[in-house]
């Protein structure tokens, strides 16, 4: 190792450690902003378990309107994190570094919110129980019959994976938020995180092989979440929801999805923190590039998915496909088009494109098709029956209105407060990498920064609490 | 000689691993054990950065055993429930093996992530009330070194002379000793 790499490390390190201990009140503006918004999603919910599901546009035949809509359209925003920080670790993709700790956050709680979704469709709440198996009064035990019961498991079994995978490469760095810390709460706070760790050899060696097998571990859960979240609808007879390939369909928008709020979170935090040499552009070219793939992936799938109904000739299949693509539904059809698979294309395939400003707005774009992408799965099918008498429309209440955008509202909540207490670029795992690349003698420029800076180069001080 | 007279502490905090490695090597050569010697650091060094025994662990083994568990529990559920509670099911068998597999499959990946990560908590000390050998893990006045990036070397059971041949020698390349 030589003492310029070293230096610079050093610098770096430095220099993040400053960044995160840095407060920016674009963070505390944008936490209340999104407060007043989850206070519209618990007013809107409370109205809701009140004055009963009837409050909702919710009817007959269309019995899945927002809720279940949202539902979809979250957890595969859940994959954003887990999934992909788990391929990226599992291939060794060194521009992971600063990525993974923010998707893995948005997995959780894009998970917590999407857990919620069926629970506020219920209308019900307080009895959300009886889906769990248990031997209730009669000895009535649930089965595990149907996929709404698989998605329990899977979403459980997801949830508390991904909640494990975010903590369990956070202890070190809340070890190293608690021991810069002055004492206080703050610093009894991180303790609580940190467990009492050390940073000894034998955990690292433990830590080290626990990451590595959630990581393997994490991938298959998460796949299976999305197929058997697919198989509500797959399972069923209903024309325009019977496909073998809603599996496969459903993971790849899911990570396409994922991938789009990666990219706006990482904008936002690369703005809002100042760091801009640690999410470089080179990982975002990277993360561009994967974005443009599922893109085309995901335009693949959707050209397979019409294509087989469209030439089977099924009439029933046929009704739902017209309607899609001719109908009343075909200017949210061909905007989702648009906006999933030309624009991105058009602009992520240039280098020009693969910038931060640019993969934001593409990937503000993309989850706006995406929920379009649920909402025309969701609605045409039931709103077009096998049963001409019993056609139906579906217009969402304000109730529902509320809940939908007060869940955006809990989830920004949640990431800036995570933001706030708990660093969002992982600090042991960027000071790995600047490790590998000194010890490598590659160039002598850490992996996951930029080129030092004259002031950057500049001895900085390691010390001080926070 | 007594055990108190053997009860010395040295602590040191470093730039690099080379500053730590020449430190141990010295250290050890002086006659003090591999098992005596800790060091801490920022980030993961690799298996043959320093001449101390590697670590050992059994994560994959207990990982393995609690996809076991999980798989079984997940499945004795998904087919007891059923057995308990028949539905009609039209000539169909009552264990299906669709709902069962699922479960199963969920189980057991959940048993083997619940296991994976209270082993490492363990095997770490990180459990409440887990006991730890020879003063390992404890907190040092030198931990924030490793918080901003250094490497802590801790020598543990040193006789007085050993810690202060051991001080003498650390100071020269250390940030911090005591």
């Amino acid at each position: 190792m030589t003492d310029r790499p070293q230096a610079s490390a050093r610098a770096l390190d430095g220099e993040l450690l400053g960044r995160l201990d840095r407060r920016r009140s674009g963070l505390l503006v944008g936490s209340l902003a999104s407060g007043v918004l989850v206070l519209v999603f618990f007013y809107c919910w409370g109205y809701q378990i009140a004055n009963g599901i009837g409050v909702t546009g919710i009817n007959r035949p269309v019995f899945w309107g927002f809720y279940i809509i949202n539902f979809v359209f979250w957890i595969g925003i859940s994959h954003a994190g887990t999934l992909i920080s788990a391929i990226l670790r599992v291939t060794k993709a060194e521009w992971r570094r600063p990525v993974t700790r923010s998707a893995e956050a948005i997995t959780l709680f894009a998970l917590a919110i999407g857990g919620l979704f069926p629970l506020i469709h219920l209308g019900r709440v307080a009895i959300f129980y009886y889906m769990i198996p248990y031997p209730n009064s009669r000895m009535l035990w649930p089965n595990f019959r149907s996929p709404l019961v698989w998605d329990i498991a899977a979403i459980t079994t997801y949830i508390i994976g991904s909640a494990l995978y975010l903590f369990l490469p956070l202890i070190p760095d809340a070890a190293v938020m608690r021991d810069r810390a002055a004492a206080g709460l703050k610093k009894r706070f991180y303790a609580v995180l940190a467990l009492g760790w050390r940073g000894t050899a034998q955990q690292w060696h433990s830590l080290e092989w626990g990451i590595r097998i959630l990581a393997v571990a994490i991938i298959p859960v998460a796949v299976s979440v999305h197929t058997i979240v697919s198989w509500d609808f797959a399972m069923t007879q209903t024309p325009g929801w019977k496909s073998t390939i809603f599996g496969p369909y459903f993971v790849v928008g899911a990570i396409f999805s994922g991938i789009a709020v990666l990219m706006i979170a990482m904008a936002l935090l690369r703005r809002g923190l100042a760091l801009d040499r640690f999410l470089t552009d080179r990982v975002f070219n990277n993360l561009g590039l994967l974005f443009v793939t599922m893109s085309l992936v995901w335009g693949y799938f959707t050209f397979a998915e019409h294509l087989t109904v469209w030439y089977s000739g099924d009439l029933f299949e046929k009704n739902v496909h017209h309607v899609l693509l001719h109908g009343d539904f075909a200017v949210p059809f061909w905007t989702m088009v648009v906006v999933n698979l030309v624009i991105p294309v058009a602009v992520l395939s240039f280098p020009r494109g693969r910038r931060p400003l640019p993969t934001a707005l593409v990937g503000c774009g993309v989850l706006v098709g995406m929920w379009l992408e649920r909402f025309l799965i969701v609605v045409p099918a039931l709103s077009t029956p096998r049963l001409a008498y019993s056609i139906g429309d579906y217009l969402p209440s304000w109730v529902e209105l509320g809940i939908m955008i007060g869940a955006i509202g809990v989830f920004a909540c949640l990431y800036f407060t995570f933001t706030q207490l708990l660093p969002i670029v992982s600090v042991w795992e960027m000071r790995e990498g600047w490790r590998h690349a000194a010890g490598g003698g590659e160039s002598g420029q850490p992996s996951g920064a930029a080129p030092a800076s004259p002031a950057a180069a500049s001895p900085v001080a390691g010390g001080g609490a926070a | 000689m007594t055990r108190a007279a053997q009860d010395h502490l040295v602590e040191a905090a470093f730039e690099s691993v080379e500053d730590v490695r020449s430190a141990v090597e010295a250290a050890l050569e002086s006659g003090v054990a591999a098992s005596q010697v800790e060091v801490r650091s920022p980030a993961p060094l690799e298996e043959d950065e320093l001449p101390l025994p590697k670590p050992k662990s059994r994560v994959l083994l207990f990982a393995l055993a609690g996809a076991v568990l999980g798989g079984l529990t997940a499945f004795g559920l998904a087919a007891g429930t059923a057995l308990a509670y028949p539905l009609p099911t039209g000539g169909m068998s009552i264990v299906a093996g669709p709902p069962v597999g699922v479960v199963t499959y969920e189980g057991t990946a959940l048993g083997l992530i619940i296991m994976t990560v209270l082993r490492v908590l363990w095997e770490g000390g990180l459990l409440p009330g887990r006991a730890i050998r020879g003063g390992r893990g404890r907190a040092s006045e030198l931990d924030h070194h490793v918080a901003n990036g250094r490497l802590l070397l801790r020598v543990h059971g040193l006789s007085e002379e050993q810690a202060g041949r051991l001080r003498g020698l650390s100071r020269a390349s250390a940030v911090e000793v005591v």
